[in-house]
């Protein structure tokens, strides 16, 4: 029997994610005209012949502050702090079958008299999803892949369901009688994304809003 | 490096997780009070959380409201009345975690709002970038 993983920084008792690849750089995205947005989209090939998890993060101003994909960040933040935001920006990922695509979104409000461009910096780590089968492993960034004082993420279960409909919610059962951490992503059309999910002390479920045929994916930690 | 099959190992050091190295627990109450027509408030829950290139995971819930939320990007929450909506987003900005509510009275009247917390749950991973 397994010990209790709530207490565990590591056990190879309990399967853990596999980070298979970083990719870290950066990119130009213009300014945009008012009420409109840039899109900047940056495809990397990663020779794993399927699409895969991955996680990632993105600063604006160089590296000083850090944030999760999807995060809008107000466009004065780094550029002149004495101006109204005049709309927001934000850089996430998807991936596809021998990719990692990084989207970078500018937008400037209909009202907005300023505009700015930025050069986000990315940092993105694939993760094996479930039945990732054959690959060929990628570079990795730094030479410790391991940390012995930090507690390493223990999976509870994986669950993969079919989901096809408008505005379909799926819904997994876990009963661990706790909020656990987890990560949900959905694939549609070859696509993989991050997508937003909810959490009780006995189910996690994902909404996939419009009509879709997808893949929803749920990863949930013990700790 | 050769071809593996990545489902047959359960830990190969190569391949680490993500290792989770600061976490933070905080809230935010919004209280009761009166919000005039088309009127928006903001109240944000803040906590310090060193990000210096880690991998966050944060989630929320309004309690009494909402389960908890795994937030990827901003989260919308529109009261089952129709009264109201909540938009959380949240980030980093100097090593502070900022969770901004903004409540918009989506009605033509005043709104007697019930108050409720705002309860954030954050956890930063480590990558090996």
């Amino acid at each position: 029997m397994n010990p209790n993983p709530n207490k565990l920084q590591f056990y190879s008792g309990y399967n853990i994610d596999k980070i298979i690849g970083t990719y870290t750089g950066s990119f130009d995205l213009p300014a945009p005209t008012a009420g409109n947005t840039t899109t900047v989209t940056v495809s990397m090939p990663t020779n794993i012949n399927n699409t895969t998890f991955y996680q990632g993060i993105f600063s604006l101003d160089g590296g000083n502050n850090w944030n999760s994909f999807y995060t809008d960040i107000a466009n004065v933040i780094s550029v002149d702090p004495s101006v109204n935001p005049q709309g927001d920006c934000e850089v996430y990922g998807t991936s596809t079958a021998g990719m990692i695509n990084i989207i970078g979104l500018n937008t400037a409000n209909f009202s907005a008299t300023k505009f700015f461009s930025f050069t986000p910096l990315y940092k993105v780590a694939l993760i094996a999803k479930p039945s990732q089968d054959n690959i060929t492993p990628q570079p990795i960034g730094t030479n410790q892949y391991f940390n012995s004082t930090y507690n390493y993420q223990k999976i509870f279960m994986d669950t993969v369901n079919q989901s096809s409909g408008t505005d379909i919610t799926t819904t997994v059962t876990h009963n661990l009688n706790y909020i656990p951490k987890i990560r949900a992503f959905y694939e549609t059309g070859g696509t993989m994304e991050i997508v937003q999910a909810t959490i009780t002390n006995t189910t996690a479920s994902v909404t996939l809003f419009g009509t879709l045929d997808a893949t929803v994916y749920i990863r949930i930690y013990y700790d | 490096m050769t071809e593996i099959n990545i489902d047959e190992l359960i830990f190969f050091s190569n391949f680490s997780g993500l290792g989770n190295n600061q976490n933070s627990q905080f809230s935010v109450d919004i209280p009761s009070q009166t919000i005039a027509a088309f009127f928006g408030i903001i109240y944000t829950a803040v906590a310090p959380l060193d990000n210096e290139g880690s991998i966050p995971n944060i989630q929320i819930r309004y309690k009494g409201l909402t389960d908890w939320i795994s937030l990827n990007g901003d989260y919308i929450y529109t009261d089952p009345g129709f009264n109201y909506t909540v938009t959380t987003s949240a980030y980093f900005t100097n090593n502070i975690l900022t969770v901004s509510n903004f409540l918009i009275n989506s009605t033509a009247g005043s709104l007697n709002l019930t108050g409720f917390t705002v309860e954030c749950d954050a956890a930063l991973y480590s990558a090996p970038f």
